[in-house]
Formats: structure tokens, sequence, C-alpha cells
């Protein structure tokens, strides 16, 4: 930094901050309908009521509408419910072998306080080479596919990484922002708060200098340790490895912790 | 609604009123969905995510306000802890991605120095853009700045300052001249 340039003004800055503060009330993201204008009403009720603020979440599952099962998991983003598991949207940019139907799948309405989109009923279909556990396709349309949150999708050579990413085993790279110089490694134990796709939502256990409330990235060149294409992992699952400590030299808050080899305990 | 009227019904909703946490809840809104937009960036779904994450914290948390005097800054300190780890996650997340915003080289609008700045200021580390908007937005002072972001109030001071150098710089890397100074800042 070039402690002589002259800094902005700070009413400029101001300005730009009023300018940018947007609507006062939550909006409609790229796509993803929001959620949110219930949220007053409803927290004071269930706070009044006594109960969990589980009760904002649609599926009714007991836990808070957050990111807790990887950055899909808002309330209105993409998924298809199918047979008791909940799968999430993805594009692809090839298109998918599409296989037999599997019949029909939900996709969720939306609630918000402007009113609640209706569920909608989609014909599903199998990829082929993919267990239908695993992903889902969906009838005429070779792009979208949906996948289910509990595999890792960074394994090379098995049906759900290639895919989403190609027969290669370079991607995904989680890699690229760790500089050298400024990376170490550490060994950690991590209880799973959540997964998305096999990135992993988790508290860090036992002695460690590092955040607790974390991310763990696990990416193509990671050593998964008696983990398979079809080994599956849960919030409450611990898991162990190592993992590169990734820091930027100009920015003393970066911190990425991206797996190299990778474990699930008992 | 001013701050006497905004902390008696944070009173209220304390001692367990309901209707007045619904309508602190309404009231706060606002200010915890810009707070966590401007934090983590406009049009991210993970800024409209950590706002609710927020509110449901000033829900839960109501009872631990000690003084309703001041409900503002602790919606203003719970919004920017929210922000700053949905911040983290997102940068994390979409690295990649921000080889894809549009280029400081190349500003198209008319206002073309409004719009370089926006892309600078989205380019700013997290807690430099939670200092600016703590202090500059919610008007915090450098010492409740720094109680929020866990840190000194130099180190307020310095981050305010190194996000208006990095603007500037920013600025002139885009070509865009910086803005004949008319005061002195008082960061």
């Amino acid at each position: 930094m070039n402690r002589h340039t002259q800094p902005l003004e700070l009413a400029e800055l101001a300005d730009l901050l009023r300018e940018r503060e947007g609507a006062p009330r939550p909006v409609t993201v790229a796509g993803r309908p929001c959620h949110m204008r219930f949220v007053a009403a409803a927290l004071a009720a269930a706070v009044a009521a006594g109960v969990t603020v589980a009760i904002l979440t649609r599926d009714g599952a007991q836990k808070r509408p957050s990111r807790s099962r990887g950055p899909a998991t808002a309330s209105c983003a993409a998924t298809l419910d199918r047979n008791g598991t909940r799968y999430f949207g993805m594009t692809l940019h090839r298109p998918a072998p599409l296989g037999k139907s599997l019949g029909t799948g939900v996709v969720p309405g939306c609630g918000d306080g402007g009113g609640r989109t209706p569920d909608q009923t989609i014909s599903v279909v199998e990829i082929n080479g993919v267990p239908p556990d695993q992903a889902l396709g969906v009838a005429g349309n070779s792009l979208t596919v949906y996948v289910n949150p509990a595999y890792f999708t960074q394994i090379p050579h098995t049906p759900l990484h290639d895919l989403i990413f190609g027969p290669g085993t370079s991607l995904p790279n989680e890699r690229r922002e760790c500089q050298r110089g400024h990376t170490t490694t550490a060994a950690v134990r991590a209880r799973v708060r959540g997964v998305g796709s096999g990135t992993l939502t988790v508290t860090l256990l036992g002695d460690t200098t590092l955040p607790r409330q974390n991310w763990i990235f696990p990416d193509a060149r990671t050593v998964f340790a008696g983990i398979g294409s079809d080994t599956r992992v849960e919030p409450g699952d611990v898991v162990s490895g190592t993992v590169l400590v990734c820091r930027h030299a100009r920015d003393p808050h970066f911190l990425k912790l991206v797996a190299t080899r990778l474990a699930l305990d008992g | 609604m001013d701050g006497q009227a905004l902390a008696g019904i944070a009173r209220d909703a304390v001692a367990g009123d309901a209707a007045a946490l619904a309508r602190l809840l309404d009231e706060l809104e606002p200010v915890v969905v810009r707070t966590t937009r401007l934090i983590v960036g406009p049009g991210k779904a993970h800024a409209e995510d950590a706002a609710q994450e927020a509110l449901v914290d000033l829900a839960r948390g109501i009872t631990k306000l000690r003084d309703p005097e001041a409900v503002l800054a602790w919606a203003g300190r719970i919004a920017t802890r929210r922000a700053l780890r949905a911040a983290r996650w997102e940068r994390l997340r979409r690295g990649r991605e921000r080889e894809l915003l549009p280029t400081l080289a190349a500003p198209v609008s008319d206002d073309t120095r409004r719009v370089a700045l926006g892309i600078a200021f989205d380019r700013l580390p997290p807690r430099r853009r939670a200092t600016a908007v703590l202090r500059l937005y919610l008007g915090l002072s450098e010492a409740e700045t720094a109680a929020v972001l866990g840190t000194s109030v130099g180190a307020v001071k310095s981050q305010l300052h190194d996000a208006r150098v990095q603007l500037t710089q920013s600025l002139l890397e885009a070509g865009v001249a910086p803005a004949t100074a008319t005061s002195k800042g008082a960061a």
C-alpha cells in the first residue's frame, strides 16, 4: 500500500455507501426468489411461543435456514425432492447423458412474504452412469442436473465428478488462492455441520489456533482415505485429515482450508 | 423513527413483549439488510442470507440486550459479524469469478467515476468494507466500530485510511482522476 497516495475523501465514500445501500427490504437475487420478508413477524411469533426458529424452514427440518448444507440451501434455492432426498440444482457446461425415466420429482415452491409459489412436479430421468441417489436429470433439459449434496463431487474418475467437471483430473482446483510462502499445513479433526457436494462446513475439534467455525474445501488433488464415490457424508460426521492453511500476504483476514487428505472417522 | 422511540420499543422487547419484538425487528430490518449487503456485496445471495441470520440472532438474543439505548449499534454489530462471515465465504467460493468482474480499466457508464468506485469498493477486503460501513454508513464512533470488529481504535483508523487509499489507487489505475480534495479526512 502506498501510504503517500491521497486517500479518497470521506464524504465521497459516505455518498457511495448511501447510493449503494439498496432497497430497505430483502430483494430477489439473480433468479433466486427471496424468502425473507416474513422473517420479522415469524421470528417474533416463534420467540413468543418459545419454539425454535426451525419454523422458518419450508421443509420442516430441524435446522435454521442457513448454508449449513452448502451454498445452495437457502429456502428458495433450486432444489428437487424425490423419495425423501433433497437434491440441489446445478447447470452444466456440457450436456448430461440422459437415460430412462424415473418418474417425477417435486421442485418445492418458494414461500415468502409476498405469497408462496406452488410446488412444481417435473419429470426426472436417470443420468447414464450416475446412480439416481447421487444425481438426477430433468426430462428435456440436459444441462440441468440435481445433485445429492451428501456425496463428494471432487473425486476424479467417479461418475459425479465426471458429470460436473469432466473426465480430467485437475478440476476442481481450490488451491489457486494458496500463495507460496504464505501457506502452511495443519492436521485437523472436525465435526461436519453441513455439506454441499463435498464442501464441508465444520466445527474444528481439539487444540487449534484456527477459527473453529470454518470450511474445508476438498478438491481433485485431495487424497480421500476410505472415501469413495458411494460414501455419504452427513452433518454430525467427524472427519480428519490434513489441510493447506492458505493465507494472503496482503490480506491478513484471508483464510482458506484446502484438504490434502481427508478421512471419515468412525 | 428516532432513537428514543426505538429504545422504548427495544426496552419492551427485552421485557418479553412479542409485539414490541416484531416491531423492533421490522424497524431494524432495513439497517440489517443494508449493512450486510454493503459488506458482502450487492446482488449476492449470501448477503440476504446473512441478513436473515442476523435477524434470527437479534430475535434470539433480545434478552441479552443490556442497553436498549444502544440497540442500533447492537444490531449493527450482529449484522456485521454475520456479514463478515458471509463475505469470507463469498470470497472463497467466488475467487475464480472475480476475474469475470468488469474490469476497472473499462467502465462504460456516463458516471465513470461512480462505476469505477463501486467496483473498487467491492474489491476491498471485507473488514475494510465493514469498517467503512460501520463508521460512515451506520455512523458508529471509532470506539464502537472497534468493539464491533474486535479490534483497536487505532486499527479502525488504519483500516479506514487504507480503504480510502486503496480506493484512490484503484481509481488511478482505472484512469479516473481522483476528486479534488476539499477537506481533510477526519479518519
